[in-house]
This record gives structure tokens, C-alpha cells and sequence, in this order.
């Protein structure tokens, strides 16, 4: 059987970031269409720019590391549409929660 | 070289068929597409019967979105895509992993031999053409001199010049973006893999348990556990036939009771009674999961297992009554169909729990059967228009409620016209569409063919054509 690719540590992080990221916006998701208090959709607001401002971080790492340091180009590419796969996500999101 | 064609081909049909459309007839031209792609990049796989069903219910349920595309619908067509891909992946794999399988191909598949370091195929003919160099040959240097061709524009007034001679507005790129976006999936789903080690681990999954019988040490633990199984299984009996006999006071003396309580009874009480279902089977699921069906003297308490599933169904019985009398009194909606379902899905897991006491099976049988049966009775629920089914039925037997049929808006449209009420009810929302305008809804292109908005489209226009004065 294949082994799971090892990530370098930098991807590593920046691919937990972005499993975080999935994770605690579906949970608020979630909740809010549930219970659908403005309270909630308030956090929502809030974990949305945190959630941009460190992925953003993030993708620039991934960027300076991938020409400073010796990772393959495709370790780099899938770590950046990890990371950005959570904007269609999000687009999805508020756009059932606008409904 | 097939598979790029294919790739590219994808890109194409797919801006051509979802570019600022609605849904119709493209989903179930897509699906097809799919289909033809798939089969020939993987040969055989339609001689597999999971892979055939679950292609059946991608197209039954695309149909369905062109016949009149309601909500669940075209949810149950896109879920019948995802399972459709997990068995391409892995054919004899269960329900859940197929779709876990689908998930992943449709989003990480094309990395899949990257992330699993597999070695890639080498062409063993040298003078076979590389097709992933071939493309980044035209699209690396393309992209780049688009930009700086960009940038460049800016530097002085005459390449400015030059540049605007060159008409290239026949080129939309957000189209482009669109054909890029199904490229990248039909990448990902062309030649499907299952995630390992999850799909091994589930074909060596049987439905039986293993024979299991105590030794003298764990007996006496196993006797204890029996025994309390026992009382709770008879507290619990006899409960649930106190709980029986009032359930049927209630509806036998309906009459003496205000209506609110019956709405109380249906709107409380089918939510409450559902969680209990639940409870129960989970419960014997619990009592049932290793040793003691193997134990000889469980006589009793498989009787009192068997009683209690006959019970529970009795119970789904009075809840399906309670329900039926409610719809009989203040007509059909969405919720009640709804709870339907939900009895229909509770019978179905009270029968493999019976069939799993029966038969000495797991719990993994229970998960496989159960998600199945969900999934199959979803998809066949989704064939049917229900907004047109709801209103006729209100309309028919004197529940005429303007918001509701409204909120159904436009599936059940041509019920409306039919009964005369379409221009009655303001259609100033048109389902979720916020438009002031039907012809939205009936004025479309051929790929967002609908039949019903078709047919609707044809009764106008021949009204149109009924008012119009002779010449």
C-alpha cells in the first residue's frame, strides 16, 4: 500500500491552518442555521477576517518558502488551493445563510 | 493524449452547458457527458451493478431537475454525482465510504497520485507526445505574455496604439474561468481512486458478527448485563403500551379534545416520538454487539427485543395516523410530507434491526443497510414535484392558503393556472428567484430547459394569442 506524502513543515502548518479554518466555519455555519441568532452571525463576521488576514499570512509563506527552499511544485500548488478552497466555501456559506 | 482530450472536451461542455444558466436540461446533459468520459477511461466499470444503480440515480434524479428542479432535486442529483464517482473509485465499497471516495476524487483527485507518492505511468513509446508538457508549453508562455503585454500597454501611447487594433472582445473570460473550473473537475473525476487504507478496510467489513462465545470468566459479567437487558427491555414494554393505549384514547376521543392539542400532539409530539424510534434501535444495537447473541439462554430477552420492535412499529402506526389526520384537516405542506418520510426511514431501520437480532449481524450492517435505504428513498422522493403534488391536493379539497402556494412558486405553477388562481396568486416572488417578472422563469435558453416552464411558456402564449384581436 502507498504511504501519505510528508508535507514540509511550513505546508504542514499552512494545511492545518486551513483544516482549522473548514472546520470552525462550518461549525458556525452550521449553528447559525440552526438557531440563526445575529449574535452568531456576528462571529461568523469576525472569524471571516481572521480567518482571511492568517490564511493570507499563510499563502504568502507558501510563496517566499517555495523559492527560498527546495519543495516540489506540486507539494506548493496543492498546499495554496487547499488553503484557497476555503473561499468558495465561504462564498457558499453566505449565500445559503442569505436565503 | 485520450485523456486530455477528454479534459479539454470537459472544460468546454461545461462553460457551454452552467455559463450564467439556470438549471434544466444541462445538468442532465452533463451527467451524460460524465457517463461516456467515464466509461471510456474506465473500461467495464458498467458491468458492475453499484456503479450501474448508482449512475440510474444520477440520471433519474438530473430528469428530475429538468422535468421541474425542485430544491431536492437538484441536491439529490448532485449527491447521486458524488456516489456515482465513489463507486467508479471503488465498486464494492458501502454507501458512506463511496461517498467519502466521491468527495475526495471530485475535489483532490488529480493529486491523488502526488499525495499517495505513486510513481506516474511512463510511456514506454518514445515518440509518444507528452500531453501535460504539451499543455504547459501553450498555456505557461501564453499566461505570461498576456500579462506583460498588460503591463506594457502602459509604457507608451503607440504600443497602446497597436494594441487597440487587435479586436479580442470575442474572448469572455469569465467563460474561460468557467471552462478552466470544469477542466480541473473533469481532472479530478476522469479516472477515480479510492482512498486507501478506508475502502480496504470496509471490503474486509462483513455484516456478520464475530461467533464469539464467552468464556466462564466473562459469563457471569455477560449474565449481568443480560439481566439488567431484561428489566429495562420490560419497564420499557410496558411503557411503551401505556404510551399506546393513551395514544389510541387520544385518537379514539379525538373529538373532546381542542384542536390545538392535536396540533400540539403532531407538532411535538411526532418530533419526540421519532427521537425515541431512534433511541430504541440504537439502544438494541448497544445490547446486540457482541457476545451475548451467542449466549444460549437469551431466549427471553430476544422475545422481549422482538416485542418491542413490534411496539415501536404500532407507535409509528399512531404517529402515521395522528399525521394523516392533521393533513385531512388542514391540508398538505412540505413538513408533513416531510414527517412521512421520516416514518417510511423508521420502519426501514426497525426492519434491519429485527433482520440484525434475527440474524446475528453487526453493527456495520446496520450503518450499510440503513444509509443505503436513506439515500434510495430520498432519491425517489426527489423525483416527484411536490410543490405541484402539495397544492392540487389543497386546492382540491379546500385549502387554498396564497403563501404558501406562493412559497412553492414555480414548480407548481401550472397547478395554478390550471385551478385559475396563478394570477391571483402574487407571484411578485417567484420561488427564490426575486423577480417581478415571470418571463424570467419561462423565457429560457435551451440549456435551462424545464418542462415545466415550458409548458407553462406554451399555455401563455396561446392565451396571448386567444386575446389578441383578429385582423
Amino acid at each position: 500500500m502507498h504511504k501519505l506524502r510528508k508535507f514540509s513543515h511550513g505546508n504542514s502548518i499552512a494545511l492545518q491552518s486551513a483544516g482549522f479554518t473548514f472546520a470552525a466555519g462550518s461549525t458556525i455555519f452550521l449553528s447559525a442555521l440552526l438557531w440563526g441568532t445575529d449574535a452568531l452571525l456576528g462571529v461568523g463576521i469576525v472569524f471571516l477576517f481572521c480567518a482571511v488576514f492568517i490564511n493570507g499570512l499563510m499563502l504568502l509563506g507558501i510563496l517566499i518558502r517555495s523559492f527560498n527552499e527546495h519543495i516540489p511544485v506540486q507539494e506548493t500548488i496543492f498546499t495554496m488551493y487547499m488553503c484557497l478552497l476555503n473561499i468558495p466555501i465561504a462564498l457558499l456559506f453566505i449565500k445559503i445563510l442569505s436565503l | 493524449m485520450k485523456k486530455s482530450v477528454i479534459i479539454v472536451l470537459g472544460g468546454i461542455v461545461f462553460s457551454t452547458l452552467f455559463y450564467q444558466q439556470f438549471l434544466g436540461i444541462n445538468l442532465l446533459l452533463y451527467t451524460l457527458f460524465l457517463t461516456v468520459a467515464l466509461a471510456i477511461s474506465n473500461q467495464g466499470m458498467l458491468k458492475k451493478p453499484a456503479i450501474l444503480l448508482s449512475l440510474i440515480a444520477m440520471l433519474s434524479t438530473a430528469t428530475a431537475v429538468m422535468v421541474h428542479g425542485t430544491a431536492i432535486s437538484i441536491t439529490m442529483c448532485l449527491f447521486s454525482t458524488i456516489t456515482f464517482f465513489g463507486f467508479v473509485a471503488h465498486a464494492s465499497s458501502s454507501m458512506y465510504v463511496s461517498w467519502l471516495n466521491g468527495m475526495y476524487n471530485l475535489i483532490v483527485g488529480t493529486f491523488h497520485n502526488f499525495l499517495f507518492q505513486i510513481p506516474n505511468e511512463k510511456t514506454s513509446d518514445p515518440k509518444k507526445v507528452n500531453a501535460f508538457q504539451l499543455t504547459k508549453l501553450i498555456i505557461i508562455p501564453l499566461c505570461l505574455v498576456a500579462l506583460f503585454t498588460a503591463l506594457y500597454q502602459q509604457v507608451n501611447p503607440v504600443f497602446n496604439d497597436w494594441l487597440s487594433h487587435i479586436d479580442l472582445s470575442f474572448i469572455d473570460a469569465l467563460w474561460v474561468l468557467t471552462a478552466l473550473l470544469g477542466s480541473f473537475i473533469m481532472s479530478n473525476v476522469i479516472k477515480p481512486n479510492a482512498l486507501q487504507p478506508l475502502s480496504t478496510t470496509d471490503d474486509l467489513k462483513t455484516n456478520d458478527l464475530e461467533k464469539n462465545i464467552p468464556i466462564a470468566e466473562k459469563y457471569e459479567e455477560l449474565k449481568n448485563e443480560m439481566q439488567v437487558g431484561v428489566y429495562s427491555l420490560v419497564a420499557l414494554n410496558v411503557l411503551l403500551a401505556v404510551v399506546l393505549f393513551s395514544e389510541y384514547l387520544f385518537l379514539y376521543n379525538l373529538n373532546d379534545f381542542k384542536a390545538s392539542a392535536l396540533s400540539q400532539a403532531v407538532h411535538h409530539g411526532v418530533y419526540a416520538s421519532i427521537v425515541s424510534i431512534i433511541i430504541a434501535i440504537g439502544l438494541i444495537a448497544f445490547y446486540y454487539r457482541g457476545a451475548l447473541n451467542f449466549i444460549s439462554n437469551s431466549k427471553t430477552l430476544r422475545i422481549l427485543t422482538y416485542v418491542w420492535i413490534g411496539l415501536n412499529a404500532v407507535l409509528i402506526a399512531s404517529i402515521f395516523t395522528k399525521n394523516y389526520l392533521y393533513i385531512s384537516l388542514h391540508g398538505l405542506t412540505y413538513k408533513r410530507v416531510g414527517v412521512m418520510v421520516y416514518l417510511l426511514l423508521c420502519i426501514a431501520g426497525l426492519m434491519t434491526t429485527y433482520l440484525k437480532v434475527h440474524f446475528k449481524l453487526n453493527f456495520t450492517y446496520l450503518l450499510r443497510r440503513n444509509t443505503a435505504i436513506s439515500y434510495v428513498v430520498l432519491c425517489v422522493f426527489a423525483l416527484l414535484n411536490w410543490p405541484a403534488i402539495i397544492t392540487e391536493y389543497n386546492i382540491n379539497h379546500g385549502f387554498e392558503n396564497k403563501a404558501l402556494f406562493r412559497s412553492m412558486l414555480p414548480q407548481n405553477a401550472l397547478v395554478l393556472q390550471k385551478k385559475g388562481l396563478l394570477q391571483q396568486t402574487d407571484y411578485s416572488v417567484y420561488g427564490r428567484m426575486k423577480t417581478t417578472k415571470v418571463s424570467v422563469f419561462t423565457d429560457r435558453n435551451w440549456q435551462e430547459f424545464n418542462l415545466v416552464a415550458h409548458q407553462l411558456k406554451q399555455q401563455n402564449d396561446a392565451q396571448t394569442k386567444k386575446v389578441q384581436p383578429r385582423k
